[in-house]
């Protein structure tokens, strides 16, 4: 795929980035299709360039903590934390690349963060979800009307202090109707 | 202020819970593409 982008239309530079999900889903024989969408997909994007502005900023917000927790005898998975009890530092920054274009109109909002989506993870039920990067990405479609991405930042054993709490019957009535079970 | 030539596109709805999205920069003279698969964006 990269080889048709570099050597039949001229890209200098692609990356690829996947979600990271604990609750969707994925076939094996969807692969070949997705390759043909996402190639398409880029070329009618390429095609289609506007000016814009980009602007980026970044704070931190402590809504994630460290799993591993290290004792004497070796280590503890603390797998949620709704009393937020203090563990190793994580890096929960959270990050914003912003594109406007020229009219100042909101374009897109690139957005980064920690923490696993698994605050709708259910570790004994096959659930659909896209967790809290959809909520993310609500609040910035109701605010600036723009287009989202969420990427994960630096995730590593790192988990929401509410991780867990899922509100499992809606996340199964959710996956049961969109696969036309219910 | 950077000034560039971006683009954004996604995929239509497809019959699984997948979307492409797309993000194209160019400086008139390099183009960058970046490519989310999103297994999870139609909820």
């Amino acid at each position: 795929m990269l080889e048709v982008f570099y050597k039949q239309h001229d890209f200098d530079y692609v990356t690829l980035s996947v979600t990271h999900t604990h609750s969707g889903v994925f076939s094996e024989n969807r692969a070949l299709t997705l390759n043909h969408t996402i190639i398409d997909t880029v070329l009618v994007t390429g095609n289609n360039l506007t000016a814009v502005k980009i602007g980026a900023a970044q704070t931190t917000i402590d809504e994630s903590y460290n799993r591993i927790v290290h004792q004497a005898d070796g280590i503890v998975m603390l797998w949620t934390n709704p009393k937020r009890i203090k563990t190793r530092p994580v890096d929960n920054t959270l990050s914003v690349v912003h594109f406007k274009i020229l009219d100042e109109q909101p374009f897109l909002s690139w957005v980064f963060y920690n923490a696993h989506p698994v605050v709708t993870m259910a570790l004994n039920d096959v659930v659909i979800s896209a967790d809290y990067p959809r909520q993310i990405a609500k609040v910035i479609r109701q605010n600036l009307d723009s287009h989202v991405i969420f990427s994960l930042g630096a995730a590593g054993d790192v988990n929401p202090y509410d991780a867990n709490t899922t509100p499992i019957a809606l996340c199964i009535c959710v996956s049961l109707k969109k696969w036309g079970l219910s | 202020m950077l000034t560039i030539l971006n683009g954004f596109q996604l995929t239509d709805k497809i019959d699984d819970p997948i979307l492409v999205k797309a993000l194209v920069l160019s400086d008139g003279k390099h183009r960058m593409a970046m490519v989310v698969v999103d297994a999870t964006a139609l909820y």
